[in-house]
């Protein structure tokens, strides 16, 4: 006996017009942020002089001129010249690879891993969680620019033990979120009713869990991308990062230092360059968590 | 008789709790046989969640835990089984439904793409061909433009329509036994109407069988066979659906048949059951509904009644229907 199919929900249909996918709200909702757009073309920029900086950069960064020593920005040195007579416009756009790399290595290291330790602790839970919590609380217990010293104090100064250095502290901030979203998402019906189609628990993790968890970290991976910059290059200034002539801004920063009195420009442009790129990823950042946020409606 | 689909047998779930190890399902004994709906009726916390959830072995461990019995599908203690052999049955032999149908599905895919995912997992097709089933189930459960839906969002359908969709994904990998943990209690009422009618031809269709859990008696009177009374983590009543509905043998399903208001009879205030149930903790020595019951009589404060045999459809847990006494109040 079988049924004439009675077709229902006709509503959606004249829903369907004003009712778009979550990837076009988000875009519909981050441009109208203004901010937030200058923000990015800031980031979208930087990414862009990471490429082609050097390929661009008028004088060679590291090649001295001692007939051009510390001159003000000019037609030609457009940010000056430092001690070595080196190029500052040059350096700084050199020095633009260098930080992002470190920025970004270090984030999306300590992201990657502060996601797997979330995901699986709050998923789990039990002696784990409380296992892993605590690692976290000790890591907390260090400011972080102190764990970042104390880190290079053990493998040594150089670029690639800062990226490190900064990861390490960075995993403890995303597994504390990662795991708070997880608890949230993990009593969800939804992940029960995947549970009860046969799912192991590491595809719910991998398929349902973890793309719940993208929106808040993608948010908080912009900010700590700023303040990972801000340490690499704290600590290139206080001479535990890039070693010289490496183009850094910390350590142009550190080296324009003894001059600011008679030759600012040697730090300042370093300096704008920093304050920049932190400025950009963060409201960047804050645009990304307005247009994300699940509690605001249109 | 034929086999039984599903044999539930002495099934004891205990809860740890900061007073102690509490025992929320307490003996509880039910079969289940190949296109049979069985009703599970009972107030919130008497147990018939945490039953459905225990035939998955989906009881959140710890604080739950199966302390004993045995649940038998086709002959085999699903108790027994290893997770992995267990992750084959749920979804492909055992679905369910759950009351939630706005919080059921993953927000964030597409509606094709979760009923896809159950198909891959329990089905050896490809990605193309598991499209074409979810399309196919999608307009088996009456859903219009199939094709399209399949793109949708969870958010951009009604509450019916999301029902719909969770009985699509429950039935396309053609399980024995679907769950169906209040699966109209979030709907409205015409809604709920459509879901029971989609349910009732899918079954009759496929030849699944239903474990309906509910505390909408009316709701068993259109899709049960056969009825189970919980109250306080015990089974108190058994019936089919119409020997219950027309004498009922325990005060308890009594108080909850008069708690419905009819349509022929006018009353200004309809009766309720006085009191209310039990925590688990403070169990009564006897029988668990007397200190609630309006007929209790001095045994009953100080004995449990066993679940017995009344008549040949009908077994109760009340020492007044075992005597032959009037339950009516």
């Amino acid at each position: 006996m079988s049924q004439t199919q009675v077709p229902v929900g006709t509503a959606s249909v004249s829903k369907k017009a004003s009712v778009d996918s979550p990837w076009r709200r988000f875009i519909r909702r981050f441009r109208r942020q203004r901010l937030g757009m200058v923000a990015l073309g800031v980031v979208a920029l930087l990414l862009l002089l990471m490429a082609i900086g050097p390929a661009i950069s008028p004088f060679d960064p590291t090649e001295p001129d001692y007939d051009a020593v510390m001159e003000v920005p000019s037609a030609k040195h457009w940010f000056g010249t430092d001690d070595f007579g080196r190029d500052i416009f040059s350096r700084v756009l050199n020095g633009t690879r260098i930080s992002l790399a470190v920025g970004l290595c270090s984030v999306f290291g300590g992201a990657l891993i502060g996601m797997f330790f979330g995901l699986t602790a709050g998923y789990y839970g039990g002696k784990y969680d409380g296992l892993v919590m605590r690692a976290c609380d000790v890591l907390f217990a260090f400011p972080g620019i102190l764990l970042a010293i104390a880190i290079i104090a053990i493998l040594g100064p150089g670029l690639p033990n800062v990226v490190i250095a900064v990861a390490v502290f960075s995993v403890p901030i995303f597994i504390r979120i990662v795991r708070g979203e997880t608890l949230a998402l993990k009593n969800k019906t939804y992940i029960e009713a995947a549970r009860a189609t046969g799912l192991r628990d590491r595809e719910i993790i991998w398929r349902h869990l973890f793309p719940g968890t993208i929106s808040v970290v993608l948010v908080y991976l912009t900010m700590r991308i700023g303040s990972a910059i801000l340490i690499a290059a704290s600590l290139s200034f206080l001479g535990m990062g890039a070693q010289p002539p490496t183009p850094e801004w910390g350590a142009m920063l550190s080296s324009g230092r003894d001059y600011l009195t008679t030759a600012p420009h040697v730090a300042m442009f370093p300096g704008l360059a920093i304050l920049v790129t932190c400025l950009g990823f963060n409201l960047l950042g804050d645009a990304l968590r307005d247009a994300l946020d699940r509690k605001l409606t249109d | 008789m034929t086999q039984n689909l599903l044999n539930v047998s002495e099934l004891e779930i205990s809860f740890k709790t900061e007073s102690g190890t509490v025992t929320a399902v307490a003996g509880v004994s039910f079969a289940l046989q190949q296109g049979e709906t069985l009703g599970i009726v009972g107030e919130s916390g008497c147990g018939k969640s945490v039953t459905s959830l225990s035939l998955m072995r989906l009881l959140p461990n710890p604080p739950g835990r199966i302390s004993g019995g045995r649940i038998e599908l086709n002959g085999r203690n699903l108790l027994e089984l290893s997770e992995r052999e267990m992750r084959d049955v749920r979804g492909n032999a055992i679905s369910m439904i759950f009351q939630e149908p706005m919080t059921s599905l993953n927000p964030v895919f597409t509606i094709g793409r979760q009923i896809d995912e159950a198909i891959l997992l329990h089905k050896s097709v490809s990605k193309r061909e598991a499209r074409a089933l979810t399309i196919e189930i999608l307009k088996k459960v009456g859903i219009p433009r199939p094709e399209q839906i399949a793109k949708d969002y969870p958010h951009q359908l009604s509450g019916g329509m999301r029902q719909r969709v969770m009985i699509a994904m429950a039935l396309v990998c053609e399980p024995q036994l679907l769950i169906a943990d209040e699966p109209t209690t979030a709907l409205d009422v015409t809604i709920q109407a459509q879901i029971l009618d989609l349910m009732d031809r899918l079954k009759r269709e496929t030849g699944t069988s239903i474990l309906l859990i509910t505390h909408d008696l009316g709701v068993v009177a259109e899709m049960c066979d056969r009825v189970l009374v919980m109250y306080a983590g015990q089974v108190v009543e058994e019936a089919s659906a119409e020997a219950l509905f027309a004498e009922p043998k325990h005060p308890y399903t009594v108080g909850l048949l008069n708690s419905i208001p009819h349509a022929d009879r006018k009353a200004d205030r309809l009766p309720s059951i006085a009191g209310s149930v039990p925590s688990l903790t403070e169990m009564p020595n006897g029988c668990r509904f007397a200190p609630r019951c309006p007929v209790a009589i001095a045994k009953c404060h100080q004995q449990n009644p066993a679940l017995v045999q009344v008549t040949e459809q009908h077994k109760a847990r009340c020492w007044l229907a075992q005597e032959g006494g009037e339950a009516r109040v």
